[in-house]
């Protein structure tokens, strides 16, 4: 399936709580077609994208979706490492992987060249799923709109998508500055609730990272 | 001043509640004085993570600030300006300044973005946040040695 149709399904599926951040100008474009408040579009600071769902997720009782490239993954890996020890159970990585890079006239990337992309993912300490099946063929929408709405991070989520990139979608029309403002009122609004059960992360990661004395 | 009444001042009467950053030599006993009762840190594998988990933590509505050196700096240019400056994400960097590299100085100003070098600490800090939240964008304070004991 092509990343404009997954993209799509997967924007279907998620609830009106869930925030999504998008990676890349590309991503930005196609995904703007079907926006929502709570989606958020990191349009040129690449590698950028998954610190940036992380802290949110951290701070935020709201589910974080990242949808990154395997190009953006492979740029900044420890920003993965520190998705799974964070033990964020609000953070979902979804990975589109095209085995090139779109952007730049579609390049390959080393991405399926790695030994095995699962086992570097649950070497990190992260659940990796596989959601290819789910898009090949006919779309399942409610079931897979069940299968996204019980997910509890940190999990990595892989798609193996088409190359190419839909050449019909328009730009963001909105501003770096209106999008942060759109953002920051649909995190803020305790009205929407969430669609976390857990609390997003355990107390206990701090006390271990902190060794000073008490002020 | 005191490294502890430093994130008394910062945490309790400024709000900052959400720090990351990357350890350096210099801020040995910042470090060394943080408390989880009023403080969340969050070790980075290098300062550019610091500073995006920094400013999601703001886009969720934290006050969030990065601990690092300033000579790693270059590393954060990227994103400053095409994040922060843009989308308007004012996260303060604790800056540890070991050599005096004139070049950093003269980098931040040129790109606009707010700095100080801290010498009578909460007076310097309040004036920079002052002028980040004016102008929505990040700024940095930069701490030399023996300003924090």
């Amino acid at each position: 399936m092509k990343r404009f149709r997954v993209l799509k399904h997967f924007i279907d599926c998620l609830s009106d709580n869930d925030v999504a951040v998008f990676s890349g100008p590309e991503f930005s474009r196609e995904a703007f077609e079907n926006d929502r408040d709570g989606n958020f579009y990191v349009l040129d600071s690449p590698g950028l994208a998954a610190s940036l769902a992380l802290g949110m997720a951290m701070n935020s009782n709201k589910r974080v979706f990242l949808f990154v490239g395997d190009g953006e993954f492979l740029m900044e890996f420890g920003s993965y490492a520190q998705i799974a020890v964070s033990k964020c159970k609000n953070i979902i990585c979804v990975i589109l992987d095209n085995d090139c890079y779109q952007s730049a006239g579609g390049s390959p990337t080393i991405f399926r060249s790695l030994n095995s992309v699962a086992g570097v993912i649950f070497n990190m300490g992260l659940i990796s799923l596989n959601y290819t099946p789910h898009f090949e063929g006919r779309f399942d929408l409610s079931n897979m709109k069940k299968k996204v709405g019980n997910l509890i991070g940190p999990v990595a989520i892989l798609i193996n998508i088409e190359k190419g990139d839909n050449k019909n979608v328009g730009n963001v029309t909105l501003s770096k500055k209106e999008l942060s403002e759109r953002l920051k009122k649909f995190i803020e609004n305790e009205s929407l609730g969430s669609s976390m059960f857990v609390p997003p992360y355990s107390l206990d990661f701090f006390d271990v990272n902190t060794d000073g004395g008490n002020v | 001043m005191k490294a502890q009444d430093f994130w008394k001042f910062l945490c309790e009467e400024m709000g900052y509640r959400f720090f990351a950053g990357v350890p350096c030599m210099g801020f040995k006993t910042l470090y060394g004085s943080m408390s989880p009762r009023f403080m969340h840190y969050i070790p980075a594998v290098r300062e550019n993570i610091a500073l995006g988990l920094a400013n999601g933590s703001y886009l969720a509505g934290t006050k969030s600030a990065v601990i690092m050196n300033l000579d790693r700096l270059y590393n954060l240019l990227d994103w400053l300006t095409s994040f922060n400056c843009e989308h308007s994400v004012p996260v303060l960097i604790l800056a540890y300044r070991d050599s005096y590299d004139e070049k950093m100085i003269s980098a931040l100003a040129s790109y606009g973005i707010p700095h100080k070098v801290l010498v009578s600490v909460e007076k310097d800090i309040k004036s920079l946040l002052k002028k980040m939240d004016k102008l929505g964008l990040p700024g940095i304070a930069i701490i030399e040695e023996g300003v924090l004991e």
